[in-house]
């Protein structure tokens, strides 16, 4: 097991390995995106107090989840690549950065588009939102950190610890900010009520979910393969893919 | 009672190489006595106004002048090269920059606390909110020190670093921020804020073992 | 004992130097020489520990430093191309962070007194770093030198700024220490001078 953890993790098995699995996760994609905006945007009823305006949690739920996710995955890699000096898992934070920042940015947009009919403003200082805009923050500063030192492998330590540190504030930082919504009175609507949502709402949102995590795998591939032919170009192994 | 000797000798050196350089502590307080006074200017003197956003004020304007401040952190040692001796020394590195942080808290961050309460009855913060104005900026602030630290740390070398030290710091900042103003402001509507100072005090139990390790490793990779 | 085998050091996939090997016993001298720019202080940057090497192995009384780390930096004591001393602190002052905050061990107040004649610094006790001369705080880095009580000395260059009687009296120092059984590897450019058939020439290039 460890023997074949640290085959994969060499640059070339990592590529190759990489190649064959993209088309599978690519096509897993495809599906579960066309089944989930097919049953969300159509088979699945109106909301009885929002309307259509709910269909957006097919695309803010999944965004919102994912720049959580995204950002624990880079933390978790990022420690794994400084203790077990793993180049590979510097290339995983590095093309996971502007992917999870733009899953933020996604969350936040749809999160104010969705505010609009439901609150009659555009931005409403609501716990989730707010946690979300420092979110944004945090990765601007992992991009920011990363861009600013240039010896690579000093980057990439120094952003791992920056993730570590940024990994156990999350949770501070979002009971603090919820401590603080409740203080403020803020907005008390919810996207989800505690309620029950029904299995033909549900469903295409599970399935939005999925597509989602499936679409972050293939363009994090794609984006470390590339990462690792830029990083390689000299290697006999690259130079004999070109010809 | 040997990490006791080290931890004493360290602040009586770093204590003494600020003393010395006192201007650039004085800046930040400066900046604080500035920026205060043109919230009033800003809004309007109007008392009921300032009343209401003073327990924000006095903490937004304390943490960015504590970021002002971490700029001479490490700094110095990176530039000299006493930080590679530090980093090549057989003593406990964590207990060495503990010892830099207390003597930088005591020396440029203490006195702003004092600002913070002598400028407090100026934004009509009302008198039963002192104490816990008090209370809460001497829980909070260390917090936001070895915070800051750590960003600091991170990016020595790199020119022109003061701007992203604040990039990185702030969002970690918030958490302190709200608890803090929040305390204040609860504490000048009468109600109990134990709870509050309670949390930031947690807060600082948790910061105090662990950014000293953040902080070795960051400097670690920074000296490069 | 330390002992370098394939050591090499690379910065953003550019090898700086490889496949350096070598072995320093107990009374032995390494001058390390070559161009500007072939990588002498960053050889020694790798040898006191900063840098992680890229691959090889260093090994002190027969154990990986990166393993056994604090043996190691006790038992060594690495002095950068510039004098790394606080400047708005006294020549004593500067000594006492070394002896209570850098260094373990360290000579009492008599032997600082003694190190202090010793350098050619009787009388600057008080004064701050930052008005002495180049060649005077090399000669405090001298002092410090005499007073830890390490077995390996990593010099980067230091024979810049200092006067002939302060060449000679490093050079002294460094004959001194041998003989007493340390081990010395230093980066010059000038020859020195030691009467020492122990002395090794390390050509970077």
């Amino acid at each position: 097991m460890w023997l074949w953890f640290n085959k994969l993790t060499t640059s070339k098995v990592f590529y190759q390995f990489a190649g064959r699995l993209l088309p599978w996760l690519g096509a897993l994609t495809i599906i579960l995106l066309a089944y989930g905006l097919y049953g969300g945007l159509v088979l699945a009823p109106p909301d009885y107090q929002q309307g259509d305006a709910f269909r957006i949690i097919y695309v803010h739920v999944p965004c919102a989840l994912l720049s959580m996710m995204i950002y624990v995955f880079m933390a978790v890699a990022a420690a794994v690549g400084l203790i077990f000096r793993i180049k590979l898992a510097d290339m995983l934070v590095t093309a996971s950065a502007p992917l999870g920042a733009s899953f933020t940015l996604l969350a936040l947009v749809t999160g104010s588009l969705w505010g609009k009919p439901m609150w009659g403003a555009w931005w409403v200082w609501d716990a989730r939102l707010t946690s979300e805009l420092i979110l944004l923050f945090l990765y601007l500063g992992v991009i920011a950190l990363r861009s600013a030192i240039p010896d690579r492998e000093q980057a990439a330590k120094a952003c791992a610890i920056l993730l570590i540190v940024g990994v156990i504030n999350i949770p501070i930082i979002h009971y603090s900010v919820y401590w603080w919504n409740t203080l403020h009175q803020g907005a008390t609507l919810k996207l989800f009520g505690s309620s029950l949502i029904a299995p033909s709402m549900l469903h295409p949102l599970l399935a939005m979910i999925a597509a989602f995590i499936f679409y972050f795998a293939v363009v994090l591939l794609l984006r470390t393969r590339c990462e690792i032919l830029k990083r390689e170009r000299k290697s006999r192994w690259v130079l004999e893919l070109k010809n | 009672m040997d990490l006791y000797r080290l931890f004493i000798t360290t602040l009586r050196l770093e204590a003494l190489l600020i003393y010395r350089h006192y201007s650039q502590v004085l800046n930040p307080l400066l900046f604080y006595a500035m920026t205060i006074s043109l919230f009033p200017l800003g809004l309007s003197p109007q008392p009921q106004l300032l009343h209401a956003v003073a327990p924000g004020v006095l903490w937004i304007v304390a943490l960015l002048s504590i970021l002002l401040s971490l700029h001479p952190l490490f700094e110095g040692d990176f530039a000299d090269g006493t930080l590679e001796q530090l980093l090549l020394s057989p003593q406990p590195l964590s207990i060495i920059i503990l010892a830099k942080l207390l003597a930088h808290w005591l020396l440029s961050v203490f006195p702003l606390i004092l600002l913070a309460l002598l400028f407090a009855p100026l934004l009509h913060l009302p008198l039963a909110a002192m104490g816990t104005l008090f209370a809460s900026l001497l829980l909070g602030t260390p917090v936001l020190l070895l915070i800051g630290a750590i960003g600091k740390a991170l990016t020595l070398g790199i020119r022109n670093s003061s701007l992203l030290v604040m990039l990185l710091v702030l969002p970690f900042y918030i958490p302190v921020l709200i608890l803090g103003a929040g305390s204040v402001a609860l504490a000048g509507t009468g109600l109990a804020v134990t709870g509050e100072l309670a949390w930031l005090g947690a807060m600082l139990v948790l910061a105090l073992p662990l950014a000293p390790l953040a902080i070795a490793a960051a400097l670690r990779v920074g000296i490069n | 004992m330390l002992d370098i085998s394939q050591l090499s050091f690379e910065r953003n996939d550019k090898p700086i130097f490889a496949g350096i090997n070598f072995t320093l016993n107990t009374g032995e001298v390494l001058q390390v020489v070559g161009p500007n720019g072939a990588g002498k202080t960053t050889l020694l940057r790798v040898l006191c520990g900063l840098l992680t090497p890229s691959a090889g192995e260093i090994r002190w009384q027969g154990q990986g430093i990166h393993e056994h780390w604090y043996d190691y930096v006790d038992g060594m004591i690495y002095c950068s191309h510039q004098p790394a001393l606080k400047q708005g602190l006294t020549v004593l002052e500067n000594l006492r962070l070394y002896r209570g905050v850098l260094r373990g061990r360290f000579g009492d107040i008599r032997s600082i007194n003694k190190a202090m004649q010793r350098v050619g610094l009787a009388g600057y006790e008080n004064t701050l770093v930052q008005s002495l001369s180049a060649g005077q705080k090399r000669r405090v880095i001298l002092a410090i030198l005499l007073l830890a009580k390490t077995q390996l000395w990593l010099l980067d260059e230091p024979l810049t700024a200092l006067d002939q009687a302060g060449v000679k009296l490093t050079e002294t120092l460094i004959a001194e220490f041998v003989a007493k059984g340390g081990m010395v590897i230093f980066t010059s450019h000038q020859p020195i001078d030691i009467k020492s058939n122990t002395v090794f020439l390390g050509v970077l290039n």
